[in-house]
């Protein structure tokens, strides 16, 4: 067993390179930003709880996945009478099928900021703002005087070109789509 | 993958199904594994989306904390002599003002507080100092907090306050509740 201090200090270290592709994983389900920082910080704690009991490190992304998918069910559980809300066997193969793929959603990610770079800068603004905490639809198009809905088209047709910018980064770089 | 699945995906995320048309996306999604990768590909570019935005918010942050820091310690924004006196030239009504608050400021000190007690001096200071956050805001328009230019004065509406430090008027900013938590600036 190691060192309490080390120990600590690798948690660390591998909490903080997998927590992007572990939000995302859980984000897939769980739709509002403050909801994922919820789960996330409850997967962080068991993971820390059972963390000596990991023998293969290598395998952390995964392992923080699947505590993921417990915790986002436990999530879900407590808020069961949500409309809109998957039912509980798609959720978990949802997260199941994630959770092999960890590595590719760490390259999706880093392709994701390219692509982000090529928008137009009032574009990459928008985008940005638009996700920016705490910011609504209604309130950013009452702010910029268009309607709720024009501005949810837009910004729809943005992740969409979005996704599929990445999806060809990482065809062209070998990776599936 | 159709566009339209994709929209639908995405109508989903961001509430704007109705009851019959979520029932079927959920069915379909049960089926086709290729939309549930569509889904997870969807929300990594939300959260990547909502990560950036963070780091530019911080980075945002950081950079008013270290103009406010600059200033607040009697440094100069980092301009050549040429923008500095550019600077200086395209805003001489608010230095203008600054300076008549300024010397009101001094008179203030000195003429109504010979033998006064120091609350009363105090006060009276504090007032000083927000007629000139007053003219500033009002009689100057110094509210120029974006775009952030270095030739600019740097002032949100509602967000300086006065006070006495070593028994001179002082402006400060607020406090204001960041919104993962409660930083002060």
């Amino acid at each position: 067993m190691d060192h309490p201090q080390s120990s600590h200090e690798a948690f660390i270290t591998l909490l903080l390179r997998h927590e992007p592709m572990v939000r995302a994983a859980i984000r897939a389900v769980v739709l509002r930003a403050e909801d994922v920082d919820e789960v996330m910080q409850a997967v962080s704690l068991v993971a820390w709880r059972k963390f000596d009991s990991l023998t293969d490190r290598g395998g952390f992304g995964r392992w923080a996945c699947v505590i993921a998918r417990h915790e986002v069910l436990k999530f879900k559980r407590a808020r069961a009478r949500d409309r809109f809300v998957l039912n509980e066997s798609l959720v978990e193969r949802i997260m199941e099928e994630g959770a092999s793929e960890c590595a590719l959603r760490a390259a999706r990610l880093s392709l994701l900021e390219r692509c982000l770079e090529k928008l137009p800068a009032a574009r990459r603004q928008l985008l940005l703002q638009a996700y920016s905490p705490g910011c609504t639809t209604r309130a950013m198009a009452e702010l910029l005087g268009q309607s709720e809905d024009s501005l949810y088209q837009m910004l729809r047709r943005l992740r969409l070109e979005l996704k599929r910018c990445v999806e060809l980064g990482l065809a062209a770089e070998g990776g599936e789509a | 993958m159709r566009t339209r699945d994709l929209e639908l995906l995405d109508a989903w995320r961001h509430g704007r199904l109705t009851q019959d048309e979520f029932e079927r996306l959920q069915s379909r999604l049960e089926q086709d594994a290729e939309l549930r990768a569509a889904l997870r590909a969807l929300a990594e570019v939300e959260e990547g989306l909502s990560a950036l935005a963070l780091e530019e918010t911080e980075a945002e942050e950081s950079r008013r904390l270290q103009t406010v820091g600059s200033r607040g310690a009697g440094g100069q924004p980092e301009l050549g002599v040429r923008n500095r006196w550019q600077f200086i030239g395209s805003n001489w009504f608010p230095w203008a003002v600054a300076a008549a608050a300024c010397v009101v400021a001094a008179f203030s000190w000195w003429l109504p507080h010979g033998s006064k007690d120091g609350l009363a001096s105090a006060e009276a200071r504090v007032k000083v100092a927000e007629q000139v956050t007053a003219m500033l805001v009002d009689d100057a328009s110094a509210v120029f907090a974006t775009p952030r230019q270095p030739g600019e004065v740097r002032f949100d509406p509602g967000t300086l306050r006065t006070f006495v430090r070593h028994g001179a008027p002082a402006l400060c900013e607020r406090r204001r509740p960041d919104r993962r938590g409660s930083r002060t600036l």
